[in-house]
């Protein structure tokens, strides 16, 4: 995959472990991946190979006997192994999302479905715009400091210009996109209800009737609908004529009026949208009012506004800022990379004292954070979670130091007292547990580590950084503020989180929506409550939505459409997903990318062509082997015998080793490391390693990949 | 194809309604009829709530049928009454208003008919040969929850010939022990209670329960749906080499389409209560006719990157693809063992596709 795509999730070293009674159950071995943005990462493997317990802990939800051995899971800038429940808090849900497997268990049986949908969307807005409104106060003023500094003249007010702007777009824009959205789904039941008469088809034509007047209604807008006294009459009118035709079984007028508010839908759709914020420069900075216009002839208006003065002079402060702060961050970062290397120097050699260990991470944190260029939009760099995670590992070595003293001192006195009672002839009644120390030169290893990381990223990151795009990025980060100044006034109202709700509720192949939304849980069925439970999740707009089997329970026409919304929601706003399954049909629809499990370790990592058309590793080939696809009829299927191992006593070497009939003596003695077949293509077996001898696919996998045509 | 085969089961027109409150009534299987050939693997496709079920526990007598007839080895097993009183009905209210002899003559005769006929009906459905329902066994989905988790392996499998009337501790620990075997455990789990099972070997048990009474049909009610995908393929070959040894008649009820295509030699598509279309599985495959069953096929998602990119999905919407204002659709074969559920006008264009291939 290219390496220019932003990486909006990074999973480091990651292992988790379980408490059970019988020991300690090692679910995920120390796995690593990222995940692009706008990508999908298919994550596939039978129960119990750890697929779980990952999403589970990166959506922080683990179960309570969970030990986080090692690992960095980094989002945002931050380590979600590391961050208080607090900021979780913040994350969950609403920047990465989950739809769970089990949809009894996601619902409140005592709440009806619309309230649970809309809870979640209003609250969250709520927070929202608290957030972005400290988040654009800090920018606003870092901006205005940095500004500064760089010219002579100054205009305060131009903040509070550009946020009269972005007041101006919401005022208009809001009930334009509800009454849009009503409009395009009033086309489609006006549709619906004119075929259906026509065929004779109609099955419940006052409720239809009922439906369709309240969208009538919905559209009415100064942008969208703007014959509102005609609309309205024509709404109101629907439900007479359908009792009516009922009665008389002539269901013409109710026909003729549905067609002509068909006209005016289809006429208000077909207009051009309107450039808002073109909008607001022209009522704000021009000072004109709004009158009887229509839309075209406003966009032709207001067009000239975005090519004013003020416009221009916003653009060129904010290029002349980032272009500053780049200079100011290359220069801190070069800095930071020569203490960096001094810092690494002292921490290779013999240990300092603690006090001047935590003098040394303070300072060169400091050095660090100065790196950082404040008006980066994507917090993707290492630095941010550095001071936490350098802090930390500094704090767990001399913890350790102490703790190996104090337990050598337990086994030496236990010792002591054991041969003394021995040398009196009695025999101990307990033995002397073994002494357990803790590795001091691993830690020490793990600070380097952290050290140099940081080190690589700043010197790779120093290249990128001298060779920006400045125009590009003005766009981008004009782009961000008025996103961000946009959330902060956003309103979402309840009658518009309804119908979002709904229109939701459609999408996800609900009939019947504005019934459905008064119902309770109960009154569902398991298919119905699982696109609840997706629809609740959609409405969220989380950045990272991690799937976990959703479709599993539901046929296959329900199965494609949620499996098209969810690919259309991934294009429509780039969200990642990380698609859980075991369905080899689903992955491939799905995955741009996929990640094979196997007793908690990724045995092979790839695109979906390298996985599906050149699978390198046993197991891949043994999944393949066990499910028919249309074609293959007759022919016995291959199923994976035995069962998988019991990670308390994970196997020595290669943990498929024993249902593997392609395994060599190695397997048993040596975990495979992670070969590199091609530049996107990883797979840990020993068959990769230059002296294996050359073992072919399975029969069955090979035909199949050649019927695909899928060797190229 | 082998259509000299004796005809094992045979559903004709096999309605269940249910009676959702005193005005609605939910027609869960509306009119549906097919008939399974001997060592047959049927397959029952469609998607949740289509019937598909109901359909599988009514010939199975786990509910009464509302009207229609199933015949198992012949003999009527099954039979509802319901067509027969609405027969009467409407000849009782058009007598009512006759005037002519004659016509009033022949609706006597049509009620004596109907009444007959209700009477036998009933009778056939009360008394039906219980050895011979025995011979119909069932699969059931969760192999967890359709487990008695107090009883032992053994007492589970045991259960069936128990009520048979088989009294001899010997014979029937015999018989577990061989079923176990065939089903790829062994002896020692019999004792073993079902929790201490993985999720393929629970569904063996399934298997085993049902094939220890010596079946000649079984109906599976999606067996694998519940199962991981390496421990599919262990049951799917299970059922394989049963139905080889055996010569096991399969009705084969499931919502994965691959699966279905793999396993079963015929297959019916519902819709809604209605049967739309069987056919032999190739044939279906290739030449889907109706649309809903195009739409079924263009949602199966393939193990195929390349395919699963270009894969249109087609939408189905009964208003806007039929047209019966005036004309009703039945189900009729349009040639070659292939039935579809349409009108006059539809049967002339499907007969036409089928011409040409």
């Amino acid at each position: 995959m290219s390496t220019d795509k932003e990486k909006k999730l990074q999973v480091k070293d990651l292992t988790i472990s379980f408490r059970t009674v019988n020991g300690k159950l090692q679910a995920v071995r120390d796995i690593s991946f990222d995940l692009y943005k706008g990508e999908t990462l298919a994550i596939v493997g039978e129960s119990g190979s750890g697929k779980s317990a990952t999403s589970k802990t990166i959506l922080g939800i683990s179960a309570a006997n969970t030990i986080i051995e090692s690992g960095e899971i980094l989002y945002d800038g931050k380590d979600l192994l590391k961050i208080s429940e607090d900021d979780y808090h913040k994350i969950r849900g609403d920047k990465i999302s989950m739809i769970f497997q089990d949809p009894l268990s996601s619902l409140n049986p005592i709440m009806r479905i619309g309230n649970q949908i809309t809870e979640a969307m209003i609250l969250k807005n709520k927070a929202n715009r608290r957030e972005s409104k400290k988040k654009l106060n800090e920018t606003l003023k870092a901006l205005a400091l940095v500004l500064k500094q760089t010219e002579s003249t100054q205009d305060d007010n131009r903040f509070a210009i550009f946020r009269k702007i972005i007041g101006m777009q919401a005022k208009y824009e809001a009930p334009y996109e509800q009454a849009h959205s009503n409009a395009v789904a009033g086309l489609k039941a006006a549709d619906d209800m004119i075929l259906s008469i026509e065929k004779d088809a109609l099955t419940n034509p006052v409720s239809d009737a009922r439906e369709l007047c309240e969208y009538f209604k919905a559209s009415i807008d100064r942008f969208v609908v703007r014959e509102a006294d005609q609309m309205k009459a024509l709404a109101k009118g629907l439900g007479k004529q359908a009792r009516a035709g009922l009665k008389s079984k002539d269901f013409s007028q109710l026909k003729a009026s549905v067609q002509q508010g068909k006209a005016l839908l289809e006429k208000a759709i077909a207009q051009e949208k309107p450039d808002f914020f073109a909008l607001g420069c022209w009522i704000v900075l021009d000072g004109n009012t709004l009158g009887e216009e229509s839309t075209q002839e406003l966009n032709a208006k207001t067009k000239a506004s975005l090519e004013g003065q003020f416009l221009k002079n916003f653009e060129s402060d904010l290029t002349s800022a980032l272009r500053f702060s780049a200079a100011k961050s290359i220069a801190n970062m070069e800095l930071a990379v020569r203490s960096l290397d001094e810092t690494i120097a002292k921490f290779s050699g013999d240990m300092p004292e603690r006090a001047e260990a935590d003098k040394l991470s303070k300072e060169i944190a400091a050095e660090v954070e100065a790196g950082i260029d404040p008006f980066e939009s994507v917090k993707s760099s290492y630095a941010y979670t550095f001071k936490v995670s350098l802090q930390s590992a500094i704090d767990v070595y001399y913890n350790d130091i102490v703790r190996n003293v104090a337990e050598q001192k337990r086994f030496d006195k236990q010792t002591a007292r054991y041969q003394a009672l021995e040398a009196k002839g009695k025999a101990p009644e307990a033995k002397v547990a073994p002494l357990s120390l803790s590795d001091l030169a691993l830690v020490q290893q793990n600070i380097v580590r952290i050290l140099s990381n940081m080190k690589e990223q700043y010197v790779s990151q120093i290249e990128v950084a001298k060779n920006y795009d400045f125009e590009k990025r003005t766009q981008t980060f004009f782009q961000h503020l008025k996103d961000t100044a946009m959330a902060e006034i956003r309103v979402i109202t309840k009658s518009m989180a309804k119908d979002r709700a709904i229109r939701v509720m459609e999408q996800v192949g609900i009939t019947e929506a504005r019934k459905r939304y008064r119902q309770y849980p109960f009154e569902f069925s398991g298919g119905m409550r699982q696109r609840i439970v997706i629809a609740i999740s959609l409405t969220a707009n989380p950045d990272i939505l991690i799937c976990d089997e959703p479709t599993t329970a539901l046929d296959v026409t329900i199965q494609s459409q949620i499996l098209e919304l969810i690919n259309n929601l991934k294009k429509e706003r780039e969200l990642s997903v990380i698609f859980i399954t075991h369905d080899l049909g689903v992955v491939a629809n799905m995955a741009d990318r996929i990640a094979v499990m196997y007793a908690g370790k990724i045995v092979e990592y790839g695109t979906s062509e390298d996985v599906f058309y050149r699978p390198a590793h046993p197991y891949t080939w043994a999944l393949l082997a066990s499910i028919p696809d249309l074609n293959s009829k007759g022919n016995k299927l291959e199923s994976i015998p035995g069962t998988p191992p019991n990670m308390i006593y994970p196997p020595k070497g290669d943990a498929f080793a024993a249902r593997n009939k392609y395994a060599m003596e190695i397997d048993f003695e040596e975990q495979p490391p992670m070969f590199q077949i091609s530049e996107t293509h990883y797979a840990a077996t020993w068959l990769l390693h230059p002296n294996a001898p050359k073992v072919e696919m399975p029969e069955i996998v090979k035909e199949r990949i050649e019927r695909m045509g899928g060797i190229n | 194809m082998e259509d000299n085969r004796e005809v094992l089961l045979k559903v004709e027109n096999l309605c269940q309604y249910f009676k959702l409150d005193l005005t609605t009534v939910n027609k869960a299987v509306d009119n549906v009829s097919f008939d399974i050939k001997k060592g047959e693997v049927f397959g029952l496709v469609g998607e949740s709530g289509c019937g598909k079920t109901t359909t599988g526990r009514s010939i199975i007598k786990l509910y009464d049928i509302t009207s229609g007839n199933v015949y198992f080895k012949g003999q009527r097993i099954c039979a509802g009454v319901q067509s027969y009183k609405d027969a009467i009905k409407a000849a009782k209210a058009e007598k009512r208003s006759c005037k002519d002899e004659k016509r009033i003559a022949e609706l006597d005769k049509v009620i004596s008919d109907n009444k007959a006929q209700m009477e036998s009906a009933k009778r056939d459905h009360k008394k039906a040969d219980r050895k011979l329902v025995n011979e119909i066994q069932m699969i059931f989905q969760d192999p967890i929850a359709s487990l008695d988790p107090r009883m032992t392996v053994r007492d589970i499998i045991a259960e069936g010939l128990v009520i048979k009337g088989i009294k001899d501790k010997q014979v029937i620990d015999n018989k577990v022990y061989e079923m176990l075997e065939t089903v790829g455990l062994v002896r020692e789990h019999a004792s073993r209670y079902p929790h201490e099972f993985s999720g393929g070997q629970r569904q063996r048990i399934g298997v085993a329960r049902a094939i220890a009474m010596q079946p000649s049909l079984i109906i599976a009610d999606e067996p694998i749906s519940a199962l991981d995908v390496s421990i599919r393929a262990q049951i799917m070959n299970l059922l394989n080499d049963l139905r080889e040894k055996m010569g096991l008649t399969i009705l084969f009820i499931a919502h994965d389409l691959s699966v279905v295509k793999y396993f079963s030699d015929r297959i019916g598509v519902m819709y809604y209560g209605h049967m739309v279309e069987l056919a032999s599985s190739d044939e279906l495959f290739k030449h889907p006719l109706h649309p809903y069953t195009r739409s079924l096929l263009s949602a199966i998602p393939q193990p195929d990157p390349n395919y699963e990119r270009n894969r249109k999905r087609i939408v189905y919407n009964p208003v806007a693809d039929h047209d019966y204002r005036n004309d009703a659709p039945t189900f009729r074969e349009v040639g070659n063992g292939h039935f579809v559920l349409c009108n006059d006008a539809e049967f002339e264009k499907y007969s036409k596709i089928v011409a040409e291939n």
